[in-house]
């Protein structure tokens, strides 16, 4: 039982660590949190299925029609929201309550398209499952994982070594010293919404098969994503991913020892711990910033 | 120079005065019409909250997601209280207050070192251990997802229960509760609140101990949301767990922003506001929420003071063109 | 009097203040200088509490203040103005000078809540205080403007007038003089020499202004590296040639 839960947990750390990369890409860029991240995961879901289960695209191609569509969208995101907000100079908390618009204004948007009724996507792969020592595994939880690992490895290689993840960082750390360097602030930030807004259409077409997609999944996954984001330290890859991990081992294993009601309260109380004891996250060292 | 002026000035009565006998002969104008009165209950129990929320998040510039929660431990507690022991109705909703009050401040203790979006985090986490709870609670006491019920308003052995008479009862309470924020902003503690808001670094350095005026910010909003959920439940007679669902704080912060935060006005136009506009969209969700997403946004990108904010402007900018400027010559 | 004993702090490997001692006796003006990033604003953090030093002591008139919260340490008399102007802009200006007197208000939580008497009468007193203090810097004329409306070196003045406001026996002044112009520098050469005089008190400042420096200075120490480079009186300090090899030798 315990490799069964184990890879439960996998999955839905991944899930949640796909979200949480989102939230951490747009720190790192612009020093804000964005709760729509998960309302996102859900459009990028929509969007998945109907690619792929009504127009019946290859898997593949409905995923970068999907990822394409949802890099335009967090491009006019940014654009007619975001940039409109920071011109203003409002405070950080009208910024967090900017994000929840966001996050309604997308659901209103989904419920009026797509409906309020859950949608099931045809699974990707033609194997269910297999079986390996004595365990059968689903072969669409293994998908989402390794997608999970690519992406993380992906971003940060990028973000670390890549010319333009070094402009991203610096327009985030200051932005008038990054502008005298040449650098296109509000390009960067641009590109860091849209690249963190299909990373989250990703997780949502990834989650299809696996979970169903309905509206209300957004809010849980904004929630989820952004206590990851925030357990395994703010701003940084690895520990998005790594605080997926813990908080779905967390849920995963209170589900399956003590009782699968309490484990969104073991979850809760983690974070609430975390952020108590440890508000920096376990890995991050530099992410509590007036 | 003096600036800690009467709160109403001679001119202001002329204003004050038909809105007082407005609202005291609202239910003889509604007299058959009982669903107007019940909407006019409501909106006295989301006054007393949404003005908790503004001397935590107006004032000492804590957000929080988590009004609900409190909502619902006052009422919760109220109702188990009053279930168990019998002990009469206001005396359970000030004990149920008092409690929230305190939980509000146990909880803020810890919280008070984080700022914006980590403490909406830990807010949105307290608010689902909150629902938690309530859903699965020890020994099935709060019905869990079935709700529970409780007694209609009573005042010393005197049933409030139709609506007509709560909304005197309500109306008392309201005006108790609104006058002393009021009055509570306008002082020393108001005072430090705001600088708190404004600049906690500074205001630490100047001798206010921020942690101390952040928890008793919350205890103030503790007790407010809490002693609003109590009356909800007296009111209703019934509480159902979606009431402390965290989406519903949500609404809380949608109706101070909508109306204005800091001032007298604000919190009381901000839940009557958007009530209104809950009953104009019904429940037809899609339109609920692309309204108050396009709120949010419209309120905090043009009208960062609300309704009564951008009203002001509006008086000031209307005096001055009539010849007010002799105004600012004695100023 | 404040003594400043073997002081040192670390950020991990950075000593940015190794062990200082230094002594700032009643009713006179001590200056810190030294180069930029010398350690001189993390001395002053540390002295009124936004940092703990790792070691050392600082002790205000025979009481150590070391590890207490900087509400604290200005309750107990040591007030301070900062670097860049932290202001309550959005607060008049009257306002952000009350702010500052909240320790020595004594309304309880109830009196607030129900603007007792007493509490009327104190907001009273403390808000004709707040006028003289304005009067003082000349600022009465502006005292319901909004602190944010002022001109930067009113800002200036304004934060060292909210200073005054907790009664402090110890002033700090972290570079009082940045951005003001040359008229408004020589204005504050006699402000502060009057706030010394009638308030009773003595002034700790930081400054790169270094006529201000010497021409008001009791005494200066000045610190490089985080060291204690010097200390003397103005005279002294100028003749001295490792200042000289410091600020000639160091960055521009």
């Amino acid at each position: 039982m315990v490799i069964q839960l184990l890879v439960a947990a996998l999955l839905t750390g991944s899930i949640y660590g796909l979200i949480a990369l989102g939230y951490s890409l747009i720190y790192r860029a612009s020093g804000i949190m964005n709760l729509a991240q998960g309302d996102l995961m859900c459009l990028g879901g929509f969007m998945g299925y109907t690619f792929y289960n009504i127009l019946g695209l290859p898997i593949f191609g409905a995923m970068l029609c999907t990822m394409v569509s949802m890099f335009l969208i967090g491009c006019v995101l940014e654009r007619i929201v975001v940039r409109p907000i920071f011109n203003r100079n409002v405070s950080s908390s009208a910024l967090i309550l900017a994000t929840v618009a966001v996050s309604y204004i997308v659901q209103s948007l989904e419920l009026v398209i797509w409906g309020g009724a859950p949608l099931n996507m045809k699974s990707f792969l033609k194997v269910q499952t297999i079986t390996f020592l004595g365990v059968s595994y689903q072969t669409e939880s293994l998908l989402c994982i390794g997608v999970a690992l690519l992406c993380m490895l992906t971003l940060h290689i990028f973000m670390k070594k890549s010319s333009f993840g070094i402009a991203m960082r610096a327009a985030a750390m200051d932005p008038i010293a990054a502008r005298s360097c040449g650098i296109n602030v509000d390009q960067t930030n641009r590109i860091t919404w849209a690249i963190s807004t299909s990373v989250a259409g990703l997780a949502g077409i990834l989650v299809g098969p696996l979970y169903g997609i309905t509206t209300t999944l957004g809010t849980a996954m904004s929630t989820k994503g952004f206590a990851s984001a925030v357990v395994g330290g703010y701003g940084d890859m690895y520990g998005a991913l790594l605080g997926g991990g813990v908080l779905a081992a967390l849920e995963t294993f209170a589900a399956g020892y003590l009782s699968s009601s309490l484990k969104q309260l073991v979850a809760y109380v983690a974070v609430l711990i975390v952020l108590f004891i440890k508000p920096r996250g376990l890995l991050n060292v530099e992410a509590v910033k007036d | 120079m003096n600036k800690t002026a009467s709160i109403v000035t001679k001119d202001k009565l002329g204003l004050y005065a038909p809105l007082a006998v407005l609202i005291l002969t609202v239910p003889l104008l509604l007299r058959n019409f009982s669903y107007g009165m019940m909407f006019l209950c409501f909106c006295e129990i989301y006054i007393i909250a949404a003005n908790g929320l503004d001397v935590l998040y107006g004032y000492s510039g804590q957000i929080s997601f988590a009004t609900s929660a409190f909502f619902g431990i006052g009422s919760y507690g109220s109702l188990l209280i009053h279930n168990y022991t019998g002990l009469p109705i206001l005396f359970t909703m000030i004990m149920a207050s008092i409690i929230s009050a305190a939980i509000a401040m146990i909880f803020a203790y810890p919280v008070s070192k984080l700022r914006f979006a980590f403490l909406s985090l830990a807010t949105i986490s307290f608010n689902y251990i909150i629902f938690q709870l309530v859903t699965r609670s020890p020994g099935g006491i709060t019905g869990d997802f079935n709700g529970a019920f409780t007694d209609q308003m009573s005042l010393f052995g005197l049933s409030l229960k139709s609506y007509y008479s709560f909304y005197y009862f309500g109306l008392v309470c309201v005006i108790l509760l609104v006058a002393v924020k009021n009055l509570l902003v306008k002082s020393r503690v108001g005072r430090a609140f705001l600088a708190i808001k404004q600049n906690h670094h500074a205001a630490e350095g100047m001798g206010i101990d921020v942690r101390k005026y952040k928890v008793l910010a919350f205890g103030i909003y503790g007790f407010y949301a809490a002693f609003a959920g109590a009356m909800y439940v007296h009111l209703v007679g019934y509480i159902s767990p979606e009431t402390v669902a965290q989406q519903q704080s949500v609404i809380f912060m949608i109706m101070i922003l909508f109306g204005g935060v800091c001032s007298n006005w604000g919190p009381i136009v901000g839940a009557v506001g958007i009530l209104l506009l809950q009953e104009v969209l019904g429940y037809a969700e899609q339109y609920q929420l692309l309204a108050y997403g396009i709120l949010l946004l419209i309120f905090i990108l043009f009208l960062p003071g609300g309704v009564v904010g951008a009203a002001k402007k509006l008086l000031t900018r209307l005096k001055n063109s009539k010849g007010g400027a002799v105004d600012h010559a004695n100023s | 009097m404040l003594t400043v004993k073997n002081m040192t702090l670390r950020f991990g490997e950075l000593i940015a203040n190794n062990n200082v001692n230094m002594e700032i006796p009643d009713n006179k003006i001590v200056a810190l200088i030294g180069p930029n990033g010398a350690g001189k604003t993390t001395c002053f953090n540390c002295i009124s509490g936004v940092y703990t030093p790792n070691e050392g002591d600082i002790i205000l008139n025979d009481v150590s203040i070391i590890g207490k919260r900087p509400c604290k340490i200005h309750n107990l008399g040591i007030s301070r103005t900062y670097q860049i102007v932290n202001l309550f802009a959005e607060m008049t200006v009257i306002e952000n000078v009350v702010v500052a007197m909240h320790d020595s208000l004594k309304s309880n939580f109830f009196d607030s809540m129900f603007h007792t008497k007493k509490h009327r009468e104190e907001e009273k007193a403390a808000y004709e205080r707040a006028y003289e203090l304005l009067e003082f810097v000349e600022l009465q004329d502006k005292a319901y403007f909004e602190a944010g409306s002022l001109p930067y070196g009113e800002q200036r003045l304004l934060e060292i007038v909210r200073a005054l406001a907790g009664n402090p026996s110890i002033l700090l002044l972290d570079e009082p003089a940045a951005g003001m112009n040359s008229k408004e520098k020589g204005d504050l050469d006699i402000i502060i020499k009057k706030i010394m005089q009638r308030m009773n008190l003595s002034v700790l400042m930081v400054e790169h202004d270094m006529d201000l420096v010497m021409g008001i200075s009791d005494y200066v120490y000045v610190l490089n590296y985080g060291k204690l480079l010097a200390h003397g009186t103005p005279d002294e300090i100028q003749q001295n040639p490792d200042v000289i090899e410091a600020y000639l030798g160091g960055d521009d």
